[in-house]
């Protein structure tokens, strides 16, 4: 049977049929439109708090996909940028009132700061010793977070009390309000898809992504690629330190443990959302965010509270492992193989007289475990 | 002895017995980036794991420590062995993708650690009580036991290197791979082989770490990065480089902590390693072999 299916798999030589619009991308698309209706879905406000981390994760995701999966460059201190917007932000909060929408620039504004400070010396070196730069700054910038008690209150962190400025007579305080709230984050989550779309249709996309396939060539035909890499970082930060605000809205708290957001570790979950959904797609992160925030939620809804903290954790780790050894283009990836195979197979199948049930079986069954790889749609 | 000088002995002393951990850690991330240009960050989570391991057979069976450390080494050898054989196998074209595989390992190996052994600190007794005061420098016996284990290991990994047809065969692998497959040397069982070898000296180093100190679930991801400064500041895939390189790190931060402030301790080595990687990104001993060039 398997070898059956990796013969036939193997033999397409077309992808057909594409990936349709009318049939399956608009009725894909139309799911993006499910979290609006999450807060009189989803029962009880643990769920909705949960919503609202994961529409802060989506954005943070979105930043990293940016300079990891468009540029090719894995930064480790994605996180830690995400730190610096919160940290913004809640010095701005406690220290000077400052209203939330003037928050948002100006977090996002600080992280890309920090953002081209760490790339100027970072993007010197490529590859491993890029990974592990960044992470050797973003544990400075702990450290500094950790010792430099007169600003950041050290290990103790910030403790946010206000609730976001409402905005006319719409109120966001996260413990009364918080299906406002988590309108006020979604709509920033979409702005951040919306943003992450539009740079990967500019010239601006396509010249990271030609810095990511091959270096030496994009700066062969004149682009500057340590100007473009710190670009691609800085707004990748904008994004992180616009999430830093929610971030510090939602928790009300802030500080540099290890584990905390600010810790170098932490950008590891953000690398499993892009890598789990799709490095290749935009909406990767979006459905990496999604899995990993509600995955362990439906898994203890069906089978009743088995996974603790650190079991799903396992889990999670284990499965990026898995991923990226056999399906580096992720959930995203996976699907649209696996429809594509489902109709290659089956046509294939027909062709050479086999009857419709076992042609059907077939086809599901190389979908499922889809061999053959669909168009490559980074 | 001058109250300066008895002090500066005392920090030569505590960073010469801190520097033989991270050599053992640094070794075994040297080797194999040296052999397969994998980057494998999870070793920190081999280190805790081994450090418990020795806990948990010096403490349920009452096996002695000097039996334990070489147990948990076996052991977590095993396991390396088991992971290079089912997941970095298929990244060796890509070692990028063994980074990434590497910190997912991160996630499983730190949280089974919590699952099997909570979060609490723990401490494996010292095996010598005794400690000998020379002028007012104090030298715990087991401290020296500590030095002298890490010495005599490092010792023998160059002399198997160096000496040895198994040692040969690996310099031959991190040299050209190709060239030394066409020489008969069966490549995958060196490299994996060498995976263990990796596995086996960072759960030497925890067992050694947890007589030293307190041991925690996250012990691994510290000594890590002290263990990845040490190898990059030593040149990766350089053997004898590491060495001196964990001598250096190991009295730049014990003498930054003593003489400027404690509380940036890991800030020393990471300007240090930051400052190398900018300055001669291949570290401050030039590594050997073509895998230099993933570096770059």
């Amino acid at each position: 049977m398997a070898t059956a299916i990796g013969r036939l798999t193997s033999s397409i030589t077309t992808q057909y049929p594409p990936l349709d619009l009318l049939t399956v991308r608009l009725p894909l698309a139309a799911l993006l439109f499910v979290p609006l209706l999450a807060p009189p879905l989803l029962p009880t406000s643990r769920l909705l708090s949960l919503a609202v981390t994961a529409a802060i994760y989506v954005i943070v995701a979105n930043g990293l996909h940016v300079i990891f999966s468009y540029t090719g460059q894995l930064s480790l201190a994605h996180t830690t940028l995400w730190g610096l917007g919160a940290y913004t932000a809640a010095l701005l909060i406690t220290h000077y009132d400052a209203p939330t929408l003037a928050l948002l620039p100006a977090a996002g504004l600080g992280a890309a700061l920090g953002a081209v400070a760490i790339g100027i010396p970072a993007f010197r070196t490529a590859g491993f010793s890029f990974a592990i730069i960044t992470f050797s700054f973003a544990e400075i910038m702990r450290l500094v977070a950790n010792n430099w008690t007169s600003v950041t209150e050290g290990s103790l962190g910030i403790t946010v009390f206000d609730a976001p400025t409402p905005l006319g007579p719409i109120k966001f305080d996260t413990f009364n309000h918080l299906e406002n709230f988590y309108y006020l984050t979604l709509a920033f989550a979409y702005l951040s898809l919306v943003a992450l779309w539009l740079i990967r249709q500019s010239r601006l996309g396509k010249t990271f992504i030609a810095i990511r396939e091959n270096e030496a060539l994009a700066r062969s035909v004149g682009i500057n690629v340590y100007l473009h890499k710190l670009l691609a970082f800085a707004i990748s930060g904008f994004f992180a330190g616009v999430a830093g605000v929610f971030f510090v809205y939602h928790q009300k708290h802030i500080e540099p443990g290890p584990l905390s957001p600010f810790g170098a570790f932490f950008t590891i979950q953000f690398l499993l959302m892009i890598l789990i959904g799709g490095r290749f797609s935009v909406l990767g992160p979006v459905i990496g965010a999604a899995v990993v925030v509600f995955g362990p939620e439906v898994v203890n809804g069906i089978l009743g509270d088995v996974l603790t903290l650190s079991r799903t954790q396992i889990i999670f780790g284990s499965l990026l492992a898995i991923s990226v050894l056999t399906a580096p283009r992720g959930i995203v990836g996976q699907a649209s193989a696996g429809y594509q195979n489902f109709f290659a197979v089956l046509r294939q199948s027909r062709e050479r007289g086999r009857s419709w049930p076992v042609s059907a079986a077939l086809a599901l069954a190389s979908s499922i475990v889809p061999v053959g790889r669909g168009k490559q749609d980074s | 002895m001058p109250q300066e000088l008895t002090e500066f002995l005392q920090q030569l002393f505590n960073a010469v017995r801190i520097s033989g951990v991270y050599a053992l850690v640094a070794l075994g991330i040297t080797v194999i980036f040296g052999l397969t240009g994998i980057v494998k960050f999870s070793i920190g989570e081999l280190l805790t794991l081994g450090a418990f391991l020795t806990f948990s057979f010096w403490d349920q069976d009452r096996v002695i420590f000097f039996l334990a450390v070489p147990l948990a080494a076996l052991a977590i050898g095993a396991l390396s062995l088991l992971l290079e054989r089912v997941a970095f196998r298929f990244t060796l074209d890509q070692p990028i993708n063994g980074f990434i595989v590497s910190l997912g390992l991160i996630l499983v190996l730190q949280n089974f650690v919590i699952e099997a052994w909570g979060t609490s600190p723990r401490a494996i007794p010292p095996v010598f009580t005794r400690i000998w005061d020379v002028g007012g420098v104090r030298m715990p016996m087991h401290d020296w036991f500590v030095i002298w284990v890490t010495v005599g290991l490092i010792a023998s990994l160059f002399l198997f290197l160096r000496l040895t047809k198994y040692g040969r065969a690996i310099r031959a692998c991190a040299e050209d791979r190709e060239a030394a497959a066409l020489m008969g040397i069966p490549v995958g069982l060196v490299i994996a082989c060498t995976f263990a070898l990796g596995g086996a000296l960072a759960a030497t180093a925890g067992g050694l770490v947890g007589s030293i100190q307190v041991i925690h679930a996250y012990i691994g991801a510290q000594l890590l990065l002290k263990g990845f400064a040490v190898a990059l500041v030593g040149g990766l895939g350089n053997i004898e480089g590491a060495v001196v390189a964990a001598l250096l790190v190991g009295m730049t931060e014990t003498f930054g902590a003593g003489y400027l402030a404690t509380e940036w301790r890991d800030g020393y080595t990471f300007a240090l390693m930051i400052m190398v990687l900018l300055l001669r990104p291949s570290g401050l001993f030039r590594a050997r072999g073509r895998l230099q060039e993933t570096l770059q």
